[in-house]
């Protein structure tokens, strides 16, 4: 069951919005979400459930663990051995094949693993450091770990943002309609702009013209972004309308006038997870800075993927930032424009190693975007394609700017209760236009699915 | 709780995610077939009257493949020099030997193509449509009109699906 899925959006979700409604109490809201939680993590395969269900159940003992022992010596062993045997069902599953060349093992990876096994390393983490108690109730532990809000693709919650929220929260009308709003711009955020501009890419994906390249990895960078941004605006919507308050995951990245800059705004929750978990642990900027960015920026890649090619993706982000951090900050914040300009072609060069599947095809694909060798600057193919897709490509162009944010602010300025219910009546025409999207087209999965 | 019982309970959690990570890791192992009955069978599928049953030394000449260096290997090659045909059936020792029998057979088709291209157009064709195929215990390579039906009852002799 996915967020785009009419069943979920017509049947689960309605249902579970409007029984929880009838909760009495945060204890009996609690235990109803985490049955439809579990009901929908088990959708697919009702045996990860067993899975999930050791995992947090090993990580519940280990916070109690934790919280018991009072040597620091003592209390670290602990922590590491939890973290170890979270990382260990991980690589277990994801980079088996990987490490040991082992290409017949067939391992379906658990949906949500690398983001509920990352959720539950920082509950032991923070306990470790003082920064939250450990969970009184199983059951609100495993709400926290579960919750279909956030299992699937994140964001990454850490524990301590949780905590209160999980123990007292109330289901207000206000958090039910700006939740809602914010489901619907996320579901057509994937199904209208990504989706559509999934089929470009897929389209052009054999076309070795310059300008159709050109379309062919923009196409993917617009793509990679309303997916995931929408997805997160659901999983956010959905945290919302059930009283949960998440930081927004992406802040128009492509807006970016450095790479640090990108990476503050793009994926927030990992790059915070990845900053506050490992990051300043190793010492952070005042001890081993660059060894500390190269294990970071490696553990970032490959946590996307098990492919040398995430691994360089990775590292070439490390390279960049480095790069600013030595010498280039002070020229980007004295020419915004060049900043702008220079992000969005590094950016632009990232994704080519993230969707390639080996670095023979990334840098393939980086030679055609040049003039090189004996091929066309563009081909009736590639017309076709742009022609077909002009418009979308320019609203997916325009949506990645912060147009949609001032057009609304400026409306409930100037307006107020007339601006908010063009706003609404705006937003339902969205979501019937969405619902027409998923009925027409193929489906198509969410990129971070499979990460 | 009691600190025995918790470390008790965190050991039944490890090893249930170990059993359950076990049981879901699925790793299809092919029937062992004797290397007696292997022949027996490529003997029932090929036409014996153009092809036949070569050596090691043949192995190690055409195919640079070294027969000790596995469980064993089957090489049955064309009489006809001017055709392409040719079976080749390895049983691994081990799984990482399947890369390394991949390569040699990927370069064994390139070096008959780069031969068969300039004077035997058909059986260049034939070279293109070869099958190079690993399993967890096998390794095959078939050239022939009709490498597809071979190859699919290799597998069902095998026990693959």
């Amino acid at each position: 069951m996915n967020f785009n899925n009419l069943f979920f959006i017509f049947c689960f979700l309605p249902t579970v919005i409007l029984i929880s409604r009838f909760m009495r109490n945060t204890k009996a809201l609690n235990i109803f979400l985490l049955t439809a939680s579990l009901l929908f993590y088990g959708w697919a395969d009702v045996r990860n459930v067993i899975l999930l269900g050791l995992s947090i159940g090993w990580n519940y003992l280990t916070g109690n663990m934790i919280n018991t022992k009072t040597d620091r010596k003592q209390k670290q062993m602990v922590l590491a051995i939890g973290v170890l045997v979270n990382l260990g069902l991980l690589v277990a599953y994801k980079y088996t094949g990987f490490l040991w060349d082992l290409e017949r093992i067939d391992m379906i990876v658990p949906v949500g693993l690398s983001y509920f096994t990352f959720s539950e390393i920082t509950y032991l983490a923070d306990i470790y450091k003082g920064r939250s108690i450990p969970c009184v109730s199983l059951l609100d532990f495993a709400l926290y770990i579960s919750f279909f809000g956030k299992i699937s693709m994140g964001p990454i919650v850490p524990y301590h943002s949780m905590e209160e929220e999980i123990n007292h929260r109330k289901l207000t009308n206000e958090d039910l309609g700006s939740g809602s709003f914010l489901f619907i711009k996320g579901l057509a955020k994937k199904v209208i702009l990504a989706d559509t501009m999934a089929l470009v890419f897929k389209q052009l994906a054999s076309n070795s013209s310059i300008f159709g390249t050109w379309i062919y990895v923009l196409s993917y960078m617009l793509q990679i972004y309303f997916d995931f941004s929408g997805y997160s605006d659901m999983a956010i919507g959905i945290g919302r309308i059930f009283g949960f308050h998440w930081e927004p995951n992406f802040r128009h990245p492509y807006l970016a006038t450095s790479i640090q800059d990108f990476w503050r705004r793009w994926h927030i929750s990992l790059s915070h997870w990845f900053r506050d978990y490992l990051y300043i642990p190793l010492g952070g900027n005042r001890k081993n800075h660059i060894l500390n960015l190269v294990i970071v920026w490696f553990c970032t890649g490959l946590w996307h993927g098990a492919n040398i090619t995430f691994i360089v993706w990775g590292l070439y982000y490390c390279f960049w930032i480095l790069l600013e951090h030595q010498f280039l900050s002070k020229y980007l914040k004295k020419y915004k424009i060049l900043a702008r300009v220079y992000a969005l072609l590094i950016i632009f060069i990232g994704w080519i190693f993230f969707f390639s599947p080996d670095i023979g095809s990334a840098f393939q694909t980086i030679g055609h975007l040049l003039p090189t060798g004996n091929r066309a600057w563009i081909d009736t193919e590639v017309m076709y394609v742009v022609g077909s897709n002009a418009i979308w490509l320019l609203l997916a162009i325009l949506f990645c700017t912060n147009i949609y944010q001032r057009m609304e602010q400026l409306l409930l300025y100037k307006t107020n209760d007339i601006g908010f219910s063009i706003i609404t009546v705006a937003m339902l025409a969205v979501f019937a236009l969405s619902v027409v999207f998923i009925i027409s087209s193929s489906y198509q999965s969410f990129l971070y699915y499979a990460f | 709780m009691k600190k025995n019982m918790l470390i008790l309970l965190q050991a039944a959690m490890v090893i249930g995610m170990i059993l359950f990570v076990h049981m879901r890791m699925d790793i299809p192992e092919e029937k062992k077939i004797a290397e007696e009955k292997m022949v027996d069978y490529i003997t029932s599928k090929v036409d014996t009257e153009a092809m036949e049953r070569r050596d090691s030394q043949a192995m190690k000449r055409f195919l640079s493949l070294d027969p000790s260096s596995y469980e064993y290997c089957i090489y049955w090659k064309a009489k006809d020099t001017m055709t392409a045909d040719e079976i080749v059936i390895v049983r691994f020792k081990g799984p990482e030997q399947a890369s390394d029998f991949a390569k040699k057979m990927e370069t064994r088709i390139q070096d008959q193509l780069d031969v068969f291209d300039k004077y035997a157009p058909k059986q260049a064709d034939l070279l293109r449509q070869a099958t190079v195929e690993t399993y967890t215990n096998y390794g095959v390579y078939i050239v022939s009109s009709e490498a597809d039906k071979l190859q699919e009852s290799f597998e069902k002799k095998i026990g693959i699906e």
